[in-house]
């Protein structure tokens, strides 16, 4: 009979890490065609906006649906053509904040 | 009576290789100055779509781009004043005859490599306040904890420091009913984020003979003309770390009695900072 030792562990962890992600996107609230607001309203990429902001229109026949940014940050980039189909839930704008 | 105006580094990389014609005497030189091609090398960075150049090779591209231009136009196109945007600035005084070419371009790459390495320590960014007045704007940048790094045009300001700072300045821009936009830059430009940069800029300053200009030079720190050689010297090293009042500069020879501009490029920023400021000036003339 062979004799085993018990060789006790003490439980080791790494330090835990966490990463804040700080990248959101805009997604389309309905399906229809993307029109981003004119540039009095809202200019480009690299734009400050703020939660609740309106950043385009999705239309489809007579309804135009806002797209509202529920983050605040700033507008990295936009991620669908001006006049182009989208389907609900398409990424519309890349923004990133804290 | 024309002020010629050089723009500073917020250029496009495709418009900087557009202006840097090949086979261009000026190009040319430059190149065997810096013992590369710079032509080539903008070409290279400038492959991505909307691409912005690095600082280190934007400052020196910018800086020739504009002196080809002038020594093509210089002849016929005569200006009362000269004013460059930062950079732009080094660019006008060589036009005006105060460095020479070749020191200028020496000068310009030590102040490029310099403000490079220190964005790498300075971690933050530049924003672009649309829309609220430099006052304004300034209140806003002391309670963010940040600084105005440029008052380019009436309704145009630019903020400067760190991510933090920029970021609840933004949202104060905007409760004031203006607009934000981060700016594509390597890093707070005309802050104190700058003064590790200074001191190559000293020794490379003090290197090189400087002569008064023979069209005077609106300065960006203090938006007079220089006035002496040491001025020049210590201005372009307070420079890195002061605002550029290009704005009050502008305004300063419309007073001297200039209605006309030449935007001497690369681009048209300038051209558009100085029409707003004109027009803003006239109307405030008629209105009078």
């Amino acid at each position: 009979m062979t004799e085993t030792s018990a060789a006790t562990y003490e439980p080791m962890f790494a330090s835990p890490e966490s990463t804040i992600i700080r990248e959101r996107v805009v997604v389309a609230p309905s399906a229809g065609r993307f029109h981003p607001l004119p540039a009095e309203d809202f200019s480009t990429e690299g734009e400050w906006i703020e939660e609740g902001q309106v950043l385009a229109e999705v239309v489809s026949g007579a309804r135009r649906t806002p797209v509202v940014s529920p983050f605040k940050g700033w507008v990295m980039g936009m991620l669908a053509l001006p006049g182009g189909p989208v389907h609900q839930g398409e990424a519309l704008f890349w923004i990133t904040g804290r | 009576m024309k002020v010629g105006l050089f723009p500073g580094q917020g250029i496009p990389a495709k418009t900087v290789l557009e202006a840097l014609t090949p086979g261009h005497r000026v190009l040319e030189r430059a190149s065997e100055t810096l013992g590369y091609d710079l032509r080539r090398r903008v070409e290279i960075a400038g492959r991505r779509n909307g691409a912005m150049l690095p600082t280190a090779l934007a400052q020196p591209a910018i800086f020739v781009a504009g002196l080809m231009r002038w020594s093509d136009t210089a002849g016929d196109d005569a200006c009362d004043f000269l004013a460059g945007h930062s950079i732009g600035e080094y660019t006008a005084l060589v036009a005006a005859g105060a460095l020479t070419e070749e020191q200028g371009l020496g000068i310009v790459r030590v102040r490029a490599d310099a403000m490079e390495t220190a964005s790498k320590r300075g971690i933050g960014g530049m924003a672009a306040v649309i829309g609220l007045d430099v006052d304004t704007a300034a209140r806003i940048a002391r309670e963010a904890g940040i600084t105005v790094a440029n008052d380019n045009a009436p309704g145009q300001v630019v903020l400067a420091g760190p991510e933090e700072g920029l970021t609840e300045a933004a949202s104060l821009v905007r409760g004031a009913g203006g607009r934000s936009v981060l700016l594509e830059t390597a890093g707070p430009f005309h802050t104190p984020a700058m003064a590790p940069a200074e001191k190559d800029l000293e020794v490379a300053l003090a290197g090189a003979p400087i002569s008064m200009p023979k069209i005077p030079v609106v300065s960006n720190v203090s938006a007079r003309p220089y006035s002496s050689s040491d001025e020049i010297r210590n201005s372009l090293v307070d420079q890195l770390t002061a605002p550029v009042r290009f704005r009050e500069s502008l305004e300063w020879v419309w007073g001297q009695g200039v209605r006309d501009f030449a935007d001497m490029g690369p681009g048209t920023v300038v051209k558009g900072l100085a029409g707003r400021t004109f027009r803003e000036l006239e109307k405030a003339e008629v209105s009078v």
